[in-house]
């Protein structure tokens, strides 16, 4: 796995945490270092991870439970892995204020002489980001579509869907059958004649 | 099974099929998927076909691919079920081409504006002729809807076209835009018909009225369209039109009818003898590159303080034309340049005394609000031009035999914009910016140029 060289504050770098005990749930979160708001992931595998609570906020799971005040110890995610954590959270912190993601519009900072004919897109670091982030193996993107859906992260849903239906992609049917796992209960005559019917689309 | 890269807790139970995600991931994933991939997918299994075949699918695929410029579940205006998505998606696969500038092609009549743009709306698209403000010293440009595609109630892709485009007559298209005034009996019902990438054309749609009124028992009583509030008013309009031919108010594929509108339209001197089909060519690159800084199209304002639209294009030599497009009262106008130059080999700074004094000693010719204002801009690049032969800028001043009159400079702003001048005169036009995100700017209502 490329977990870059920015990759996420592991554990070990939680130095300064306050106990938990006496704070009621209504408190704001933890205070990170500089004053961010903080909170802690805890993968299955117990590795922990600090993420900003605004990025936190772009998974609608992470939201309930803050909101219901969980946000103040670590939070475990029992059917995340570490590696998968470390990678979801990162993308977080890429994703922040990315007009594809973030709840209000804001004003895109827009420069240069050509700014008025660039439709409002993702900068193309993050556009290289998102595209390393799922050069994965088969497997690896499963496990992360399965973090989207658990997490209920719609940036991470699309970048990861994405990259699902990409690898199909001018597969053949037998390729795609075996991509997905999916299994043929046609019978022989009913797929020759739906090859037939969508025969347009396999030239 | 491949090598893991990442490790797993013994109760970690991952999905190793499609299968084992919820539909609404499953959905999601297909939603990426373009047609030929969708039907490549549905042979694969039956839940697969089932897949494939559910709305919300199609409506994911449309809000992805055009989602960001028109509400997509608002097509087909009046339809209680929604537009259905996967006849929404061919169509607007096929329409989204429209998006953009036209030339409409001959037939032009005198004063006949011919630049055309089509935009999305909320639930459709719609053409426009787009001529200059004719307000002096105004950058005010005048848009005229003059065509609206949409789907039909019965979800079916219906086209209006206003055969008139009466410039003179405010109070008409007030009317006709507004919808408030009688119905616009008027209206072609079209069908567009492309030829290539670059040239459509538009048809009466003779089907249209037997197809209505044959159909036109889904309907009901449509006095509550939906989500009114969001449907412009030209929408607004169609979709009467529509309903007032399906309710069968007046004699649908009646020729006698048909006859009668059309003796109405010569009457009333709008339109030739009987509307014909009309043919457009797209206008290709209209916005500048960083390869190509001054393509596009731009509006200014000239020595007589008319604002004009020019065309700058550039040809595979390297060298570069601007011609005056959008309106026919210069017959020529599309043939000659209003100048040229077969090398974009700019001047940059420091610039000679010359050229600063060629520069300093002018005038911009500016709107008449902002006068003596001074907007601040700064010369990065020169370009020497020529001015094409007579027909430049109307000039009282009459002769242009002297060499010295053909000459001229384009002056590149810090801004991104520029100005164009010569040396027979003391003047620099400043071109702007037409369109910016897809939409016109300085748009002048008919409400507001009474």
């Amino acid at each position: 796995m490329s977990s870059g060289d920015s990759g996420p504050s592991s554990s070990k770098q939680l130095v300064q945490q306050p106990a938990a005990a006496g704070r009621s749930p209504n408190q704001p979160p933890l205070l990170g270092a500089g004053g961010r708001k903080v909170i802690v992931l805890k993968s299955g595998d117990e590795e922990e991870f600090e993420v900003d609570l605004l990025d936190a906020m772009q998974s609608r799971t992470l939201r309930r439970a803050i909101e219901d005040g969980c946000g103040d110890g670590p939070m475990p995610l029992p059917n995340l892995t570490g590696p998968v954590l470390a990678k979801v959270v990162e993308l977080f912190r890429r994703h922040r204020g990315d007009p594809r993601w973030a709840d209000e519009l804001q004003e895109t900072e827009k420069e240069g002489m050509f700014k008025d004919y660039a439709p409002q897109k993702p900068t193309a670091e993050v556009k290289g980001f998102d595209r390393e982030f799922v050069s994965v193996d088969r497997d690896a993107l499963f496990d992360l579509l399965r973090a989207a859906n658990f997490l209920e992260a719609p940036g991470l849903l699309d970048v990861t869907c994405d990259a699902a239906a990409d690898a199909v992609m001018n597969m053949t049917v037998e390729e795609v059958r075996e991509y997905f796992g999916l299994v043929n209960d046609y019978t022989p005559e009913e797929e020759a004649a739906l090859r037939k019917q969508h025969e347009w689309a396999f030239q | 099974m491949l090598a893991r890269e990442m490790a797993r807790p013994e109760s970690y139970a991952p999905p190793m099929s499609f299968s084992g995600f919820p539909e609404d991931v499953q959905l999601t994933i297909l939603s990426f998927l373009r047609p030929p991939e969708i039907a490549a997918f549905a042979c694969t299994s039956r839940h697969s076909a089932f897949l494939c075949g559910q709305a919300r699918l199609w409506f994911a695929m449309c809000d992805r691919r055009w989602g960001a410029k028109t509400v997509v579940q608002s097509w087909a205006p009046g339809r209680s079920a929604g537009p259905p998505f996967s006849r929404l998606y061919r169509v607007l696969s096929q329409w989204e081409n429209l998006i953009g500038f036209w030339r409409r092609l001959g037939r032009g009549g005198a004063g006949a504006p011919s630049l055309v743009f089509f935009e999305w709306g909320a639930s459709s698209i719609t053409g426009s002729v787009v001529s200059p403000s004719p307000e002096a010293g105004s950058y005010g440009v005048l848009k005229v809807p003059f065509l609206w595609l949409s789907l039909s109630p019965r979800g079916e892709p219906v086209g209006f076209l206003h055969p008139a485009r009466r410039f003179d007559s405010n109070g008409y298209l007030e009317q006709l835009v507004s919808g408030s005034g009688n119905l616009d009996l008027d209206l072609i019902p079209v069908t567009i018909a492309f030829m290539g990438e670059d040239r459509f054309v538009v048809e009466e749609d003779k089907s249209f009225y037997a197809d209505v009124r044959g159909g036109g028992g889904d309907l009901g009583s449509s006095d509550a369209p939906k989500s009114a509030g969001e449907t412009s008013p030209a929408e607004r309009h169609m979709l009467e039109m529509y309903q007032y031919f399906a309710n069968g108010l007046i004699p649908i594929g009646d020729e006698p009818f048909i006859r009668k509108q059309r003796w109405k339209w010569e009457r009333d001197g709008f339109g030739r003898k009987r509307w014909q089909a009309e043919q457009f060519m797209r206008i290709a690159d209209c916005y500048p590159t960083p390869s190509r800084p001054l393509q596009g199209l731009w509006k200014g304002i000239g020595e007589n303080m008319r604002l004009a639209f020019y065309l700058v294009t550039y040809d595979n030599m390297g060298g570069v034309a601007c011609r005056r497009v959008g309106d026919a009262s210069e017959p020529f106008s599309s043939y000659s340049p209003v100048f040229w130059t077969s090398s974009t080999e700019f001047l940059r700074r420091p610039f000679s005394i010359e050229e600063e004094n060629i520069y300093d000693s002018r005038e911009h010719i500016g709107p008449i609000t902002s006068h003596g204002t001074g907007i601040e801009r700064a010369v990065c690049r020169v370009l020497c031009i020529n001015s094409s032969y007579d027909l430049v800028i109307p000039d009282s001043s009459g002769s242009y035999t002297n060499s010295q009159n053909v000459e001229g400079r384009i002056w590149v702003y810090d801004t991104g914009t520029f100005g164009f001048g010569f040396l027979r005169n003391d003047y620099i036009v400043d071109l702007q910016n037409i369109v910016r995100n897809g939409c016109l700017l300085d748009n002048v209502d008919f409400d507001s140029s009474f």
